[in-house]
């Protein structure tokens, strides 16, 4: 590839590495709380992957601006109204982990999850 | 009002659940008929919509009046059709089962009322991912059942967070996978409505781009929907949750998002005709008889009644990706018709097993012994569900394998035909151990004769009346729906559409 | 507000912040079709409002803040949502059909009236949500709950 195709690809590129990391932190972690947080990373990675694809070159952020009619000089809105959505789940789920994890500490005491899984099978 | 049928028939379930606080504030008394006078309404409505489907059609719902792709569209046919009464009439025999299940939890009435909010709006959610007719609207609705599920599943006990926390972690990274997979489909062709998308992708099939989002998507419903090896969340959710919400989850969530593989292999891949999703389709097919066979492997494995029936489930519902995956009328007729029969079968199991809880306050299988005795209604439905799930004629299990042998048969598969008569032997071992220790086995002589047995000699009727009333209408339903297979293959199950290319 | 807190600067800092919370809130909920902004952006700003009242609280406060009310208000939101959609629907139109709402303006103008009165719902439902999170957060637990989550 030459370098100018690898540079205007360089933000898909930094996507992935944002998903696999959430992905890959979610798989090493033991903590839980750190599980949360690598899956938030992996969802703000999928957001920002959205946001991407509505860019245009010269593109200003779709509010109306008085004058301009055309719709080629705004950036495309839908992805934006789409992951609005997709926020509100985001913070449905972190809310919902986070109870969760309130009562698991109340119970076991302990948040690490190889510790709970060996207490759970006994 | 009955043009707008498609749209009522999410938000009567979603007025509910958001009602519902607000009349147990006002008028605690009104709860439960609010509740079930709801469901019963949607129950009725989904009947209609499927009248509709036979008499006309496929119906297109524009919310809005904008025409897609500017507007959302609900769209039911047969198969969604399938799903949404299945589902309205679980949720209603449910919410029947539930009022006395919880007068033994010592949680008080406000507490339990929201049990029912998070109950109506995983209704709500499974009968939006049936209906949907973009890709993203299906994402928005998958996460509410999801997320509603994982709240209800959380609030078995103590050691049931936990199982809810895994569950959340691996359903979210599951959705995860799908919304990207919908931004790859977005970013190639511009538009998010299905059928519009029928049209649109069988050109760009070989791009890479398209390939991947085929991965994502099966990936992020598969895992929602347990196929081996995807299913580890499972059994943990079903043996700690609290049985009216997993009755529900194992019936009717796994099979809206099952559907939503078949959605989406065959209406918006392009189905058996594009090369990639037939070794898609394969590959699916593998996946499902190995589920099938594992499933029913660990099941006979299991001591905890509940444990077996979460494997059981596991086996039971890879049926479904089975029959998508073969791809005649009549393998999609057995997959639907297992939608029908698996979800009465598994949730009259469930009503059983926590009927079992109560009444003789354990849940091992080697202590069940004389049940018979003690509680005759149950094991009669006992009786029929595990007749059902081992494929007896005349309940309607055996006119699902029959379905999906014929189906196996006509395209060429003869080594499915060899596993589905396989985990019907499975199945039989281990429902066979259960049904003997209920019907041959004496119960065991007195040693612990007061504390335990005392409700093993009490008069009266055995579990509380609503109970057994939603027993009772399961076991009927499952002989009903055997005995009538042969009249809704011919004028429902006809109707699902195979290949894409519009509904 | 309370007269006794711990910390003044908290107090003084709440006492101006709160006011300006609550119209900014309601500005960005009217402003969200014109500019950035909308119901769940004026949701959070409005709970904040709420939360700051919570916070002023001296630490070693016995006073709880949860009820069911609050619930019951978190549902109410998305309930008027979902009866300004089907508003339109014995007028003729489908679900969620602005320009066939029964208002004495111009068509085209409907949408926008359609429009606030969903982000109204949107707003409640949001603020009700969070502020139902954080007192949840306070509340006091019994010892031998027999295990139940509720």
């Amino acid at each position: 590839m030459t370098m100018a195709v690898f540079f205007s690809y360089v933000i898909f590129w930094l996507i992935a590495l944002l998903y696999v990391s959430g992905f890959f932190g979610m798989m090493e972690h033991h903590h839980l709380v750190k599980k949360l947080m690598a899956m938030n990373l992996m969802q703000t990675a999928v957001i920002l992957f959205f946001l991407v694809l509505g860019q245009k070159i010269g593109g200003v952020t779709p509010i109306a601006v008085p004058g301009l009619t055309d719709p080629d000089a705004y950036v495309n809105p839908l992805p934006q109204a789409l992951m609005l959505t997709a926020i509100v789940v985001n913070l449905s789920t972190t809310g919902t982990a986070l109870a969760f994890l309130i009562v698991i500490k109340k119970h076991w005491n302990t948040l690490d999850e190889s510790e709970i899984m060996r207490r759970m099978d006994k | 009002m009955m043009a707008h049928i498609p749209v009522l028939l999410v938000l009567v379930p979603l007025l509910t659940a958001l009602a519902l606080p607000a009349v147990n504030w006002m008028m605690p008394r009104l709860t439960q008929i609010f509740l079930k006078s709801a469901l019963l309404f949607n129950l009725a409505l989904a009947v209609l919509a499927m009248r509709h489907v036979v008499t006309e059609g496929p119906w297109h719902y524009w919310l809005g009046n904008w025409a897609p792709p500017f507007g959302i569209e609900f769209v039911v046919d047969a198969m969604s059709g399938t799903v949404v009464l299945v589902t309205a009439g679980m949720a209603f025999v449910i919410a029947l089962y539930a009022r006395p299940f919880f007068k033994m939890d010592e949680a008080g009435l406000q507490a339990r009322t929201l049990f029912y909010v998070l109950f109506t709006l995983m209704v709500t959610g499974v009968i939006g991912v049936a209906v949907a007719g973009d890709i993203f609207t299906l994402y928005v609705f998958i996460e509410i059942a999801s997320i509603s599920s994982y709240g209800l599943v959380a609030m078995g006990g103590r050691r049931a967070a936990f199982a809810a926390f895994r569950y959340l972690i691996l359903g979210t990274v599951a959705a995860t996978f799908y919304l990207l997979g919908t931004g790859l489909i977005f970013a190639m062709t511009g538009t998010l409505n299905m059928a519009q998308l029928s049209t649109l992708l069988p050109p760009m099939m070989g791009s890479p781009a398209i390939l991947a989002a085929l991965c994502f998507v099966m990936l992020g419903l598969g895992t929602k929907t347990a196929m081996v090896p995807l299913h580890a969340w499972l059994p943990d959710a079903h043996t700690y949750g609290p049985t009216p919400a997993i009755a529900f989850l194992a019936t009717a969530l796994l099979k809206a998002f099952a559907y939503g593989i078949y959605r989406f292999l065959y209406q918006v891949f392009g189905g058996h005709g594009q090369p990639v999703t037939a070794m898609a389709l394969q590959i699916l097919g593998w996946l499902a008889a190995a589920g099938i066979l594992y499933g029913s492997v660990m099941a006979i494995a299991q001591k905890d009644f509940r444990r077996m029936l979460a494997y059981s489930t596991i086996a039971q519902i890879s049926y479904i990706p089975l029959g998508i995956a073969i791809g005649t009328p009549a393998a999609l007729a057995g997959a639907a018709l297992q939608m029908i029969s698996h979800s009465m079968s598994k949730g009259c199991l469930f009503m059983i097993k926590s009927g079992m809880h109560l009444k003789l306050h354990t849940t091992q299988i080697s202590e069940l012994r004389g049940m018979s005795v003690v509680m005759p209604f149950s094991s009669l439905a006992l009786t029929i569900s595990a007749f059902s799930m081992i494929g007896l004629p005349p309940t309607s299990g055996f006119f699902v394998k029959w379905q999906l042998v014929r189906g196996a048969a006509e395209a060429g598969f003869g080594w499915m035909m060899a596993v589905l008569v396989l985990s019907g032997l499975l199945n039989a071992v281990y429902f066979f151990r259960i049904l003997e220790n209920v019907f041959i086995r004496k119960p065991e002589p007195d040693v612990h004769s007061d504390q335990s047995h005392g409700p093993m000699t009490s008069a009266g009727p055995e579990l509380p009346l609503p109970m057994l009333a939603a027993m009772m209408i399961l076991a009927a339903g499952i002989l009903a729906a055997g005995v009538g297979s042969g009249w809704l293959t011919e004028h429902i199950f006809s109707l699902i559409s195979l290949a894409g290319g519009g509904l | 507000m309370k007269a006794t807190t711990n910390s003044i600067i908290l107090e003084v800092a709440c006492r101006l912040l709160i006011p300006v919370l609550i119209v900014f809130g309601i500005y960005v909920l009217v402003h969200g079709e014109y500019s950035p902004g909308g119901g769940f952006q004026a949701g959070v700003v409005l709970a904040l409002a709420v939360i700051l009242n919570r916070v002023m609280e001296p630490a070693d406060t016995k006073k709880g803040y949860w009820t069911f009310k609050i619930i019951a208000l978190a549902g109410m939101g998305p309930v008027i949502y979902i009866l300004t959609g089907l508003w339109s629907i014995p007028f003729g139109g489908n679900f969620l059909e602005y320009s066939l709402l029964p208002l004495a303006v111009h068509e085209a103008e409907r949408h926008l009236y359609g429009i606030l009165l969903i982000e109204v719902g949107v707003t409640v439902g949001v603020m009700a949500t969070i502020i139902s999170i954080f007192d949840s957060l306070g509340k006091v637990g019994d010892p031998d709950d027999h295990g139940s989550l509720l």
